[in-house]
């Protein structure tokens, strides 16, 4: 079974799938749909036996099996909201970090898709986002990674909250390269990339000014950028950051106190 | 809503200062301490860190069905108990074969760590003798039910010490402790800690837990021997104290208070600087619960780093009450799950700078559920009452996360049937919705446990009413790559 965008259980699900978020409303509820012809009843009966095969597959750790039962549930009713899910979530489980093959490759684009399409739907849904966000982490496709959380943190669709922790996210991947490439001594390098990370933050906060995690990380991204500077002996620049520093404390600081409530009581 | 303050910014900028007279007046003991201590940087590193949710956490409103949303609906929308389906953050296990469930809205954060695979539910979990398959086996007198069901007090140690036959005075992570004394060398240090004051999970039958203050209090103002300061005078009168408390060892009451005293004076010695997290993930956080998981990880980035430390397990309890919710549950609930949701997130978040993401693994607990059916009605009075099974959620890198875990049912499922009463399928004790537990504490315990690196020998003497149940691992964490300690 090959696992690409072309594959036939993909090119059924994918139209499909968006019409099912929508259509879905009485499956939810636990009714059978009224009206509903004996061969669409029968076809949804069998995807039910499929997903709970799929359900046992992947409690015993057997995800290629999981895979292959969610996705004839997601052929025999393509209206059900959660088989495309539980058949990327199984495919997922397949992705291994140090395998190269086409085949991993191929699996990676064919998860990552469906998790696109579900979001198209429900743009907000961070289950799907964070799945997604982790897939490519664990895949080793930073590029791809950073690309897609940019691409997250610019639509403007999406509510505030979402776009700056997406831009958050991404000034954290960056810092965290920039702390390694530091450690090895390529501080060209980490400089750059502490900069984009405080970019990103700089962005995030124009987004959700209020955000304490925001400023936190642009805290310690600035800290990182000076130590950087020191190890460098680059003064000028250095004196630079710390201007900054102490700009972005008395922004956090604003936050903060804005925000500042009585203490809440919620001890037992 | 509680997102709010923080005094946390001002510790970004730099350590506390050293605490002197702890530095100078221990220093031969540490050293002595540190020689024994062997490794001295954790080579094996894991850590439990169990959040007691204290009063009886609502759990049919942290986890809801939304395949079968009109069961629920039906039972708790007309009081106003019900979280509106629209609200819910939609998650899709694939134990459940398709079904979908929603998290509370306030679980914002906790939804992110489901989607990266670094959050679980089990389901219906709670105090057990032994298996109870249905509400007949459970109505059955000769069947064995816990002591005391639906009393706070009782109910909390249960699930501290896993014995829901008889009291005991240990609890099941000091136990744990005991059985794992040895993967810490010598060093002179408690695994467990609690952030929550005196508790019987902690407490082994050689274990003493360690019990600190929460991140309010600087961790190198935790053991401050006061009275005493950098003058010759008081060095002086210092060495005399010091050759007083070395007196009338042979009496015991006397040799046990002063090896509690230098116990606390060494510890003080290893608490010299109160460590800073960079970044700090919990800026912002004002709750009980976020400062208490801040101290813990803390205390584990001291471990990580300090000389004298370097233990490979540690154990931590820390608390969130306030789940007592007879009345006011709608808007106490949104309060504690967003400061729960939040703490256990930027806790996560730490771990992960600390390196230790896949090391460490936080868990729930809590005195028992709450029935399904309300009590009372209206958003300022509504809330519920005692009950029993509850579902509990386990967070860290190493957890099999984005799924369900447990046992079946009489329904057939690891989640309960929200049918009350007499009805087929139903776990109901009665008619309001007492859900009978379908997973043993101790076996969620024993999950934990073995991850944790409890050897198969010593499980029964971690948890001796475990053997009555068919699983003793329900698969909620990742065991590759994990060993057993074979100086047990």
């Amino acid at each position: 079974m090959t696992e690409t965008g072309g594959h036939p259980v993909l090119q059924l699900a994918r139209p499909l799938l968006l019409v099912a978020l929508f259509a879905s409303a009485r499956l939810l509820a636990g009714s059978p749909p009224d009206g509903v012809p004996p061969a669409l009843e029968n076809s949804a009966r069998q995807a039910r036996e499929e997903a709970e095969a799929g359900s046992r597959a992947f409690a015993a750790g057997d995800f290629l099996a999981a895979a292959e039962s969610f996705g004839r549930a997601v052929a025999l009713d393509p209206s059900h909201p959660a088989y495309g899910v539980l058949r990327a979530r199984a495919l997922g489980e397949l992705i291994d970090r140090d395998d190269l093959s086409p085949t991993n490759a191929a699996r990676l684009r064919t998860v990552v898709s469906i998790y696109e399409e579900l979001l198209s739907g429900d743009p907000a849904n961070e289950e799907y986002a964070q799945a997604v966000a982790s897939l490519l982490a664990k895949a080793g496709d930073a590029a791809g990674l950073d690309a897609w959380l940019l691409g997250r943190g610019r639509n403007r669709v999406l509510p505030a909250e979402i776009r700056s922790s997406a831009l958050r996210a991404s000034a954290e991947t960056a810092l965290g390269k920039a702390a390694r490439e530091n450690e090895d001594g390529r501080r060209g390098a980490a400089a750059a990339l502490a900069a984009r990370a405080r970019q990103r933050l700089d962005e995030a906060l124009t987004i959700s000014p209020d955000s304490l995690a925001c400023h936190a990380l642009r805290l310690h991204g600035l800290e990182l950028e000076i130590a950087i500077a020191r190890e460098r002996g680059d003064a000028p620049r250095r004196a630079e950051l710390e201007a900054l520093l102490a700009r972005a404390r008395r922004a956090a600081d604003t936050v903060v106190n804005a925000l500042r409530t009585p203490e809440k009581t919620d001890e037992y | 809503m509680s997102k709010l303050s923080r005094r946390d910014l001002l510790s970004l900028g730099g350590c506390a200062a050293l605490g002197l007279f702890a530095r100078s007046a221990t220093a031969s003991r540490l050293s002595l301490m540190t020689a024994l201590a062997e490794p001295l940087a954790p080579t094996d590193y894991r850590a439990l860190v169990a959040v007691f949710l204290a009063g009886g956490n609502d759990s049919n409103n942290m986890v809801v069905p939304v395949t079968g949303y009109s069961a629920y609906s039906a039972a708790r929308a007309a009081a106003g108990l019900a979280i509106p389906q629209a609200q819910l953050l939609s998650i899709t296990p694939p134990a459940m074969a398709g079904s979908v469930f929603g998290l509370h809205p306030e679980l914002a954060e906790l939804h992110g760590l489901w989607g990266q695979g670094k959050a679980a539910v089990v389901c219906n979990a709670g105090t057990l003798v032994e298996p109870l398959a249905s509400r007949a086996d459970y109505l059955n007198a000769a069947r064995k039910k816990p002591y005391q069901l639906f009393s706070h007090s009782d109910q909390q140690g249960i699930w501290q010490t896993s014995r829901a036959d008889t009291r005991v005075q240990t609890g099941w992570g000091g136990r744990i402790a005991d059985a794992l004394a040895c993967v810490n060398g010598g060093v002179a240090f408690p695994m467990p800690v609690s952030v929550a004051g005196i508790n019987l999970f902690a407490q082994g039958v050689s274990t003493r837990p360690l019990a600190v203050p929460d991140s309010g209090t600087a961790l190198n103002n935790v053991f401050v021997l006061s009275g005493f300061n950098s003058s010759a005078e008081s060095i002086a009168r210092r060495a005399s104290f010091d050759a007083i408390r070395g007196q009338d060892a042979s009496l015991p009451l006397v040799k046990s208070s002063s090896d509690v005293m230098q116990q606390a004076i060494d510890i003080g010695a290893l608490f010299a600087s109160d460590p800073v997290l960079s970044p700090d993930r919990f800026t912002g956080l004002s709750t009980s619960i976020a400062r208490q998981l801040k101290q813990a990880a803390k205390l584990i980035r001291l471990n990580r780093d300090s000389a004298g430390l370097g233990l490979n397990r540690q154990i931590f309890f820390v608390q969130q009450g306030g789940y007592d919710t007879h009345q006011n549950q709608i808007g106490d609930q949104v309060a504690l799950y967003d400061a729960l949701s939040q703490a256990l997130n930027a806790f996560t978040l730490t771990m992960g700078d600390l390196g230790y993401g896949d090391r460490v693994t936080a868990f729930t607990l809590s005195d028992f559920g709450r029935t399904l059916q309300p009590s009372g009605s209206g958003a300022s009075t509504v809330g519920s009452d005692h009950a029993w099974g509850s579902h509990q959620l386990v967070v860290g890198g190493a957890v099999n996360g984005g799924n369900f875990y447990g046992v079946n049912g009489p329904n057939g499922s690891i989640f309960p049937s929200l049918a009350m009463g007499n009805v087929a399928g139903t776990s109901d004790t009665d008619t309001r919705g007492r859900w009978i537990p379908n997973v043993a504490v101790d076996q969620y315990a024993a999950t934990l446990a073995k991850w944790f690196g409890v050897s198969t020998a010593n499980m029964a003497t971690v948890f001796p009413n475990l053997h009555r149940f068919a699983s003793q691992d329900l698969g909620f964490m990742n065991l590759a790559g994990i060993t057993t300690p074979g100086c047990q």
